[in-house]
């Protein structure tokens, strides 16, 4: 099989993407929407390609090509993409075989395995399939970064190949999951079963939205959500709005404004922490 | 004549000196002028064959001590020729083997030219200690006694072997030697050093003391004082040597939280991770230090070189240029090369094209090369008897180290612009060739300009093909430039039959640049060179492209990674970090070394400097404080921290 995949981008010397040094794969295509969302470029699999302002402020080309530089449409930016000599217009990824995929990430080797993240990797399960029996073979050790709020069928496809897995706990109400990330809880649910009967390590990753996740009956759901589910580690980390020009080169609006206080980040530690579980706040 | 030459040299080298102190003391013009002739005659300037000698002997002594330890510097005594064999380390392994009557014993019976200057040599010394004790007071009696110990006795313990060190480095900045390293200390002093509360007092002390006279062993740059300590290493059985005092020197140095003296800490994939991590969280602290170097990869260059197993006992000059200890004379930083001057060179004569110009360059840096060896070998060194009695083979040969007495004699030299060289190549191969956006008639045009359009300047810029990118083609370029230097080097000898070696970092990219025209990169005229191996891509992405590189043969003459990091990076990411750096040496960097700073923090300390009076940051291979600074090399740090936090 030969499928093809798309791929976001390729992050080398990742200190937060799960043990030791890894190279992170951003898959594009994610099945929620959070509305903080740091990645909103790999939410689709839809390349959209963006011109940087600071590299090209012409409304005419002074090189000759047939682009209205920022002010272009997606297919005058995709026709000028290689051409622009600024270097100005960058794609939000690439569609390349998993063959391919497989070369390039073979070709890094000063690193101690490659994590998979997103998007959501699952999203794209039956391609990456292909791509991790091949680094499996050369016994690379594999992480995976995900929402798992995946069909539990796109699990199936992928979870013997993964060592650790880093897993979002996100909004866990039934009703607000839905309204706000566009999520069914019961496929989240579904999915860490499957994951702690393969007795795979577990890293729980918590991004508090003030309000939307840290709030009272979440973070009780949350805690009784880890009494059941001890995992090697739980890493809780605060917002923040670096992503802001993405989501304006993008022309999407950005739903986050509020950082959380660092008391409500402690509290949340000692909560977590209470329960024997260990806890680290991480930033990136 | 211009009435410039009629003025003597003893002259214009005792006004040169006191302009150099009056600087430093940032004085303006009128009172440079004063502070001139106020001074002019409290200074002397000493000649001949037997300058060292009579340094000595004519020394007054001024004592700088605490408590327990003295030192003596005479600041208005010099030694007429600067070219006296500097930047190298005495053996103090040697230092501290022999009492000074025993080396006294070695020459006495000797008529040979060479041990005669060496027997009065250390018969001045030896007065020298004696007016030292002299001049201390009764309450000074364990001074008095370590001194007086020093003059009879190899038999020391821990505090005056350092007492001893601290007499010996005095007396090679009293002779007119600079950028005085100390080798490798923990090693040296393995055999002396217990871990107890006084002894770790007495390495704070020793550090402290050799801070003072911090102006006078400064060069033009304060902080430029070369006093580098050497820590850790493999040794001959491909051990990972490191002890108590590896540790102690590292955190004695962090918590006197200055920038002089410095420490490389040599690394190697065998070390312990805990050492490593001691080093980062000294470096975290941002005093520049410790630099790293990577044994893996230096020692099997060293060994190709012709070092044998010498090679596992490398330290380095002030800077990071390898050399053996107590066997070299090796001068290192003996003339600098500028990769863009034999480029500017070919580009103002007519009949250079794109078609000719990689031919052109090529013949002309060979032409440059052979220019500068010629120009280093006309050098004529006056006599180190310091340095000889220390160093193998001299008594052997009875030869002084300028006479070629020395095991090793080899010249090294520095280079800058490879960076900016780099980045033409791909900006006239992209521009001129591939997209034909210009000729290359019209871009020399647009820089003989100075790049007066500034579309131009961000076109230039905007090419991701760079020096520092991890890239095969950016890798071959750069390393074809390093096996044409090599290659070219390999031809010659020097005076002495030594070798010439080279290295990618050096201090002269800012002065380089001074009349240097602007160049194809998008640099303007007189902005500075690209900082040694250093790059406006990530820090990771620095360090894969930097050991792709290949050093083997000639080029080890220093090759420094230099980034900027802010403190909550590694804060952040401590442990990882520290794991990944662990990870870069068993890639093959060659040496690396960070400014733990952020851009925010430099500019409020470029506005207020009355605020930032302690901010230390790392220059080219030593540390300063950042309000020490001229402007422009603020402003290249300013620059530098700015573009890597984008």
């Amino acid at each position: 099989m030969n499928n093809n995949i798309v791929v976001g981008n390729i992050q080398k010397t990742c200190f937060h993407d799960g043990p030791g040094i890894r190279t992170t794969v951003f898959l594009k295509g994610c099945p929620i929407r959070c509305p903080w969302c740091a990645n909103p470029e790999n939410l689709s699999l839809d390349i959209k390609y963006t011109c940087d302002i600071d590299k090209c402020d012409y409304n005419n080309c002074p090189y000759n090509l047939d682009c209205n530089g920022f002010n272009s449409n997606q297919q005058t930016l995709k026709k000028n993409e290689k051409e622009c000599p600024l270097n100005a217009i960058k794609a939000t990824g690439s569609t390349i075989t998993t063959k391919e995929l497989v070369k390039q990430l073979l070709s890094i080797n000063n690193h101690d395995g490659i994590t998979f993240s997103g998007g959501d990797p699952l999203f794209q399960a039956y391609a990456l399939k292909e791509v991790l029996r091949k680094l499996k073979n050369n016994n690379i050790n594999i992480c995976i970064e995900t929402s798992l709020y995946s069909n539990p069928n796109n699990l199936l496809q992928i979870i013997d190949y993964i060592d650790t897995f880093i897993i979002d706990i996100k909004i866990l109400e039934e009703k607000k999951c839905r309204q706000v990330l566009n999520g069914d809880v019961n496929n989240f649910y579904t999915n860490v079963e499957r994951v702690f009967e393969k007795k795979k390590s577990v890293i729980f990753r918590i991004p508090l939205a003030d309000n939307l996740v840290y709030n009272d009956v979440n973070v009780n759901l949350i805690l009784k959500f880890l009494k059941d589910h001890k995992p090697l580690k739980v890493e809780i980390f605060k917002l923040h709005n670096l992503a802001q020009k993405k989501y304006e080169a993008l022309g999407l609006k950005y739903n986050f404004n509020k950082e959380i206080s660092d008391i409500k980040v402690r509290n949340f530690q000692n909560m977590i922490s209470k329960e024997g579980i260990n806890v680290e706040v991480i930033s990136f | 004549m211009t009435l410039k030459k009629l003025i003597p040299v003893k002259v214009k080298y005792k006004i040169k000196y006191l302009l150099k102190r009056a600087r430093q003391l940032n004085y303006g013009k009128s009172e440079k002028i004063l502070y001139v002739l106020k001074n002019y005659f409290k200074v002397k300037v000493i000649s001949g064959d037997d300058a060292s000698e009579k340094i000595m002997s004519q020394a007054k002594i001024k004592i700088v001590k605490n408590d327990n330890f003295v030192v003596s510097l005479d600041n208005n005594i010099l030694n007429l020729n600067p070219k006296i064999i500097s930047n190298i380390t005495i053996d103090y392994g040697q230092v501290l083997k022999y009492s000074i009557n025993d080396i006294k014993d070695r020459y006495k019976n000797s008529n040979d030219s060479y041990s005669v200057r060496e027997y009065k040599f250390i018969l001045a010394v030896e007065l020298y200690v004696n007016k030292i004790i002299k001049n201390l007071k009764n309450n000074d009696k364990l001074l008095i006694d370590n001194l007086k110990k020093i003059l009879n006795s190899s038999d020391l313990n821990f505090h005056q072997a350092l007492q001893k060190i601290l007499i010996f480095n005095t007396i090679a900045w009293q002779i007119g030697m600079k950028l005085n390293g100390f080798g490798r200390l923990d090693k040296i002093l393995d055999s002396y050093y217990e871990e107890n509360e006084f002894n770790n007092k007495l390495l704070f002390e020793f550090l402290s003391i050799i801070n003072s006279n911090y102006n006078f062993k400064s060069g033009e740059l304060l902080g430029d004082t070369g006093q580098i300590i050497i820590l850790g290493g493999l040794d001959e059985n491909e051990k990972y040597f490191s002890n108590k005092l590896t540790y102690k020197f590292i955190e004695t140095l962090k918590k006197l939280n200055k920038p002089d003296p410095k420490i490389l800490l040599r690394v190697s994939s065998k070390m312990d991770i805990k050492l490593l991590t001691v080093a980062v969280e000294c470096i975290k602290t941002g005093i520049g230090s410790p630099l790293l170097s990577n044994d893996d990869v230096i020692i099997p260059i060293l060994k190709n070189f012709g070092c044998g197993i010498d090679s596992y006992n490398y330290i380095t000059s002030a800077c990071w240029e390898p050399l053996i200890a107590g066997m070299s004379m090796d001068q290192n930083n003996i003339c600098g090369l500028n990769y863009l001057e034999p480029l500017d060179k070919i580009l103002n004569t007519n009949n250079v094209s794109l078609d000719n110009l990689e031919e052109l360059y090529i013949e002309e840096l060979k032409k440059y090369i052979k220019d500068k060896v010629n120009l280093v070998n006309s050098y004529i060194f006056p006599y180190n008897p310091l340095l000889s009695m220390f160093t193998s083979d001299c008594d052997r040969k009875h030869k002084d180290v300028s006479e070629g007495g020395a095991k090793y004699s080899n010249f090294g030299f520095t280079t800058a612009g490879l960076a900016n060289l780099t980045n033409s190549y791909f900006n006239l191969k992209k521009y001129c060739q591939e997209k034909k956006i210009y000729t290359f008639d019209e871009l020399n045009e647009k820089r003989k300009n100075n790049y007066s359009d500034s579309s131009v300047l961000k076109l230039l810029k905007s090419n991701e093909k760079k020096f520092g990118l991890d890239d095969e083609e950016v890798i071959n370029f750069v390393n074809k430039v390093i096996s044409i230097t090599g290659e070219e080097l390999a031809k010659y000898r020097n005076k002495f039959g030594g070798k010439f070696k080279f290295g990618l970092s050096s201090p002269d990219y800012i002065n380089f640049s001074r009349n240097l025209a602007a160049s194809f990169d998008g640099r303007k005229n007189k902005e500075p060179l690209n900082v040694h191996i250093s790059s406006n891509y990530s820090f990771d992405e620095t360090i894969s492209f930097a050991c792709k590189l290949n050093y083997d043969g000639l080029a080890f003459n220093g090759n420094v990674i230099d980034f900027i990091i802010t403190p909550d990076y590694i804060e952040n990411n401590k442990e990882k970090f520290v794991q990944y750096i662990y990870k870069s040496i068993e890639d093959g960097f060659f040496q690396m070394q960070m400014n733990v700073v952020s851009s925010k923090v430099l500019i409020d300390a470029k506005k207020n400097p009355e605020q930032y009076p302690n901010l230390i940051v790392r220059v080219w291979g030593f540390s300063a404080y950042f309000n020490d600074l001229p402007e422009d090399y603020k402003n290249v740090l300013i620059e530098r921290a700015l573009k890597n936090e984008q």
